[in-house]
């Protein structure tokens, strides 16, 4: 009788310990994403009202008008995620094995850009990047830039912006995997012969891919959807696919447009993610 | 949240010195994000309380910094309100753009249980938005006694032609900025803006639809009340050119006080409002209605339909358009005042601004101001997708 209680309970236990999660995702996942895929195989206009006629041209009109933003989008957060990595990956290999006491408060400095708001953070790059700002002075002094070229309001700021406000999502993984790291391993690798480098790349490098990983995804997916950078930094030529969700959904009024792009992009950023993560695994690199 | 809120404020006056539309502009971009909700606007959706107290509380929708106000965030013009009616206004900075303000009201709206708000103060057009939903309730003209000060130049809106559902609030007048340390001349036409060589590449345009298109129309001898599609076409015809032949940097909102007062934009359409403060901290900086008129927009004071305090709504209303009232807004927010007699108000609070057409513009000046048609929803949405194209969208 009891053994039966208790296996009963050991046999719900689990369940009710998701149970919360399982509620949250309904609510706060799962039932958003339904309404957005119902939303976008709408038809009608604002003035009549939008009806559910599994209008599957919603999708064939948002992949043949917007591919071009798509592809942008896809390309300025690839860019970015890039330069992400190779801004983080020294600044978290020097703080995990160079800063000593140090340490931690160089991890708050690397967070400490969060405690702003994105958009104060985003406009501060007007100042840095303006015509008459240190930055286009120094490049134009080197000859990188003429006298009438600039950096706002081009392709570099936008990739800049989405680079540096991302940034710290790139950081704080690979610091996490970098400082996890058994430091006898690389003794190992430099009893047994290997040069500095070459414990690098066949043990720590190796050994901090899972924060690499995360750290791609982090900065990769947020930067494919924003739109604060192209519309603070860009230009007509630097929209991405959130400004174009935006425009259609606010000002255009065109909610089933506006549902079919997000959906894709969803899509999209999943497709990209899993092929990805697929090669990653199958990879076997160093 | 609210101290870095007043952080981002203090930057942004560093960087230009405005506040009301910036900050709208920068509300506007966050898209609908919460990222500023906490920083610049109460939370929405707060019930009016019932019972005896909704007598004597009322909640008010508007622009942030719309309204005079002091720096530890007091409004006094409302706390006088208060003194003499025993009425509590609460000022809802809940409007950043119109078109996000219009998402979040639309449903409680078009569902009919109504909005918190008494009083609503949208831009023009989105007031006849209103008025078409039959969104909006006619004003009771008997218990606004002061509506006789509304001046003559605003009593006959496209938008509410005979003024039944609002009064302006305040107006907001589109023209050209120039910053001379970087142009070394005045520009005074929107020809030169769009082709004149020496400004290749420092000239931007407003992200708003009826303020770019009107202009340009405008110039093109059209006026934007009464328009076809020609003349539309024409405006995004002149946009593009522009933009292919380099002509223009970027489009904006009110993001273009930045670029102005930093030298990286030499000229650009702005509103008067902004550039009346603007200039304030840099002389160079200088404003124009172009040689070929310019538009005007207003924001309204409408009641909309199902509000929680008719009654006091008025009350509020007839308030802001006693002329001393009024002059005290318009020294803080320096937009265009609607109410006669205000003029003389601001005089003994700041003669200088009481001299500034921008602000008081005279009989002659307002030839020149033109307001935009207004255009049913079907309408819209066509000249705002073929706006949005030009703009890269």
């Amino acid at each position: 009788m009891t053994s039966a209680t208790t296996a009963g309970r050991r046999r719900w236990a689990p369940y009710l310990l998701l149970a919360p999660m399982v509620v949250w995702l309904l609510a706060f996942f799962l039932s958003p994403l339904v309404t957005l895929v119902m939303g976008s195989l709408q038809s009608g206009s604002f003035q009549e009202g939008f009806v559910f006629t599994f209008e599957v041209a919603n999708y064939v009109h948002v992949v043949t008008t917007y591919w071009p933003w798509f592809l942008r989008s896809v390309a300025f957060a690839a860019i970015a995620t890039v330069c992400a990595l190779l801004i983080a990956y020294p600044l978290a290999y020097m703080i995990v094995f160079k800063s000593g006491r140090w340490k931690y408060l160089l991890l708050v400095l690397v967070v400490a850009p969060l405690f702003a708001s994105f958009l104060v953070r985003t406009l501060a790059w007007t100042t840095i990047l303006a015509d008459q700002g240190v930055v286009v002075g120094a490049l134009r002094t080197v000859g990188l830039l003429g006298p009438d070229q600039w950096l706002l309001a081009t392709p570099v700021s936008v990739i800049a912006g989405l680079t540096y406000n991302f940034l710290p999502f790139m950081a704080l993984p690979i610091f996490v995997s970098l400082d996890r790291i058994d430091r006898r391993l690389i003794e190992a690798a430099g009893d047994l012969y290997a040069s500095g480098f070459r414990a690098f790349r066949r043990v720590t490098l190796p050994l901090s891919l899972p924060g690499i990983a995360a750290g791609t995804l982090l900065v990769f997916i947020p930067a494919a959807g924003d739109f604060v950078n192209a519309q603070l930094l860009g230009s007509v030529d630097t929209q991405m696919i959130g400004n174009v969700i935006d425009s259609q959904y606010l000002r255009a009024l065109d909610y089933p447009t506006a549902s079919a792009i997000s959906v894709t992009l969803i899509v999209l950023i999943i497709g990209l993610v899993a092929l990805s993560l697929r090669r990653a695994r199958t990879d076997e690199l160093f | 949240m609210s101290s870095f809120g007043a952080r981002r404020q203090l930057d942004l006056s560093g960087l230009g010195g405005m506040t009301r539309r910036q900050v709208m502009q920068l509300a506007a971009v966050a898209g609908g994000s919460l990222l500023l909700a906490g920083c610049t606007t109460k939370p929405t959706g707060v019930a009016p309380s019932n019972g005896s107290s909704s007598s004597d509380q009322i909640i008010w929708s508007n622009w942030p910094l719309s309204v005079d106000t002091e720096d530890d965030g007091t409004i006094p013009s409302l706390v006088e309100f208060e003194e003499r009616t025993g009425i509590r206004v609460e000022y809802l900075a809940e409007i950043n753009s119109n078109d996000e303000w219009f998402a979040k009201v639309q449903p409680l709206m078009q569902g009919g249980q109504g909005i918190p708000a008494s009083v609503i103060s949208p831009t023009d057009w989105m007031g006849g938005r209103f008025i078409s939903l039959d969104w909006a309730q006619k004003l009771d003209k008997s218990k606004l006694a002061n509506a006789k000060n509304l001046l003559p130049a605003f009593q006959s809106p496209a938008f509410d032609p005979t003024r039944d559902y609002s009064l302006a609030w305040q107006g907001w007048l589109v023209g050209i900025a120039v910053n001379t340390d970087v142009t070394g001349k005045d520009v005074r036409t929107v020809q030169e803006l769009l082709t004149d060589p020496a400004l290749k590449g420092k000239v931007s345009l407003l992200t708003e639809l009826r303020e770019t298109t009107g202009t340009l129309m405008l110039a093109n001898g059209a006026d934007p009340g009464a328009f076809n599609d020609d003349d539309f076409q024409q405006a995004i015809e002149d946009i593009e050119s522009a933009r292919q032949s380099g002509q223009l940097r970027r489009f904006t909102g009110n993001d273009y006080a930045a670029d102005l007062s930093q030298g990286n934009i030499g000229a650009c359409l702005a509103w008067a409002g902004d550039v009346v403060q603007l200039a304030k901290d840099n002389p160079a900086i200088k404003f124009f209605i172009p040689d070929s008129g310019g538009v005007l927009m207003e924001d309204v004071l409408m009641v909309p339909t199902g509000a929680p305090d008719t009654e006091a709504a008025h009350k509020l209303i007839d308030f802001y358009y006693e002329p001393e009232v009024a002059a005290q807004v318009a020294a803080y927010v320096n937009a265009v005042c609607p109410v006669a007699g205000a003029q003389d108000a601001m005089a003994s609070i700041d003669p200088e601004l009481a001299d500034n057409p921008l602000i008081f513009p005279d009989a002659e000046e307002m030839k020149k101001m033109f307001t935009y048609k207004p255009m049913d929803l079907d309408e819209n949405q066509a000249r705002q997708s073929a706006f949005d194209k030009a703009l890269g969208l």
